[in-house]
């Protein structure tokens, strides 16, 4: 309905839409196209993209939900009809035709009958679904137990190799706390990635120093407080790549600046905060040396179907600032910036 | 400004007297699945002051035109410093305390 939309506390969690249907937000924008199994559904329109490849003669090979799309449903995007929920056997919606068809939708990718089946009845469905829901569970504890084994063996792997913080965190997660866990800021200081994260931010804040001593008159003096965050990606040959990746270090500065005569003088503290989430996104995979492609559905995986948890990694560390600026009145002025 | 700087600006409008930028519409910038993104939603009026407060302090030109923001390519470009503007004009302690 024309500017009646839903919009969920964490809009990027909640990935579905109109007919349960996973959104495409990227193409239209929000809610104007969706994605089922047999079809990419332009909600605008109320029409398919591609030809239905089952030809209904009596409507269009673009129409969807049989131009009914308030009375029907059709959770696979193949089919409208009546359709009962895979869970609990009840109707959850109707093409309005008594002609005794019934669907189940996802689960029948589980049964070699066709989609429609004549005389089901929702009891009849409900024993089907029943049998069907057990297998289903069966294949996801199988699944569970390889990706944990898989999990597992990553966590001694890198414990063998001395990747430590790598080890410890892979645990928490799969621990499933959610707690906070604080990275040795020592550690990360040696860091390459992190180093420079937090050059980007220092030769930001001497930017501003440089833009502002001019203006001051003698024996006046100005402080300095600002941020700044820089976001990095750790070299895949550091043990930083495969505990976090991405991440973003916060500068927040708090520098004081005196004029006295020729000569400014500079001083400041800066806190340094590095923070990053441990969590995975559907769709990406990181190769780890000896295990292949791992895939960020298997974290996921744990996550739904057992206690692994996401939690966020932080630490921080102070730097001094001390320097001078020298003012020339017939030369280039100079400065010099010291961090400790 | 430093003299440096103006000495290197004055050597460069020497060599390149046409340089120039288009200016675009200003975009809030946000981080999603450790990436930087230009957020799709328009600014509304009182957005626009806020990020023309931080960009003003920051010396970054900016155009006001039909109910928008314009800035410079060149710094539309930069993911960072747009995220950081971005951020510090949904920050009210920063806001409050710095007004040039």
């Amino acid at each position: 309905m024309a500017r009646r939309t839903y919009t969920a506390s964490s809009t990027e969690k909640y990935r579905f839409g109109f007919n349960t249907q996973q959104k495409d937000d990227e193409i239209y924008g929000n809610g104007n196209a969706m994605s089922a199994q047999f079809w990419e559904y332009g909600a605008r329109l109320g029409r398919r993209w591609n030809v239905d490849p089952v030809v209904k003669v009596w409507q269009s090979g673009y129409s969807c939900f049989g131009n009914n799309p308030i009375f029907s449903v059709d959770i696979l995007g193949n089919n409208e009809g009546d359709y009962y929920s895979t869970e609990t056997g009840q109707k959850l919606g109707s093409d309005g035709v008594d002609d005794g068809k019934s669907y189940i939708g996802e689960s029948l990718k589980y049964n070699s009958t066709k989609d429609a089946c004549n005389n089901c009845t929702p009891e009849s469905l409900k024993n089907q679904l029943s049998s069907i829901s057990k297998e289903i569970a069966s294949n996801q504890v199988s699944r569970y137990q390889k990706t944990i084994g898989q999990y597992n063996t990553l966590i001694t792997d890198a414990k063998s190799k001395g990747y430590n913080v790598t080890t410890k965190l892979l645990q928490h997660f799969i621990d499933g706390s959610g707690t906070t866990m604080k990275i040795s800021s020592k550690w990360l200081q040696k860091n390459g990635a992190v180093q420079d994260a937090e050059e980007k931010n220092q030769e930001r804040f001497e930017e501003q120093i440089l833009d502002k001593y001019e203006s001051l008159k003698n024996g006046q003096t100005f402080l300095l407080e600002d941020y700044w965050d820089a976001m990095a990606t750790s070299s895949v040959f550091s043990e930083l790549y495969y505990a976090s990746g991405t991440f973003t270090v916060k500068s927040s500065a708090s520098i004081e600046l005196a004029r006295n005569g020729e000569n400014v003088s500079v001083m400041g503290k800066v806190t340094i905060i590095w923070q990053d989430t441990y969590d995975w996104h559907d769709g990406l995979s990181a190769f780890i040396p000896g295990h292949g492609t791992i895939s960020d559905f298997d974290a996921l995986f744990l996550q739904q179907f057992g206690k692994a948890k996401p939690f966020n990694m932080e630490s921080s560390w102070q730097r001094s600032l001390s320097g001078n600026i020298s003012i020339n009145q017939y030369w280039l002025d100079s400065s010099d910036f010291n961090w400790k | 400004m430093q003299k440096n700087t103006i000495i290197l600006l004055l050597i460069f409008s020497f060599l390149f007297p046409l340089c120039s930028d288009n200016f675009v519409k200003f975009k809030y910038v946000e981080i999603r699945n450790d990436k930087y993104i230009y957020s799709k939603e328009d600014l509304t009026i009182s957005d626009i002051k806020l990020v023309a407060q931080v960009l003003s302090y920051y010396n970054v030109e900016y155009k006001l035109k039909d109910s928008a923001i314009f800035i410079r390519f060149e710094v539309y470009k930069d993911f960072e410093m747009m995220y950081n503007y971005s951020k510090k004009s949904h920050d009210p302690n920063w806001l409050s305390s710095h007004v040039k």
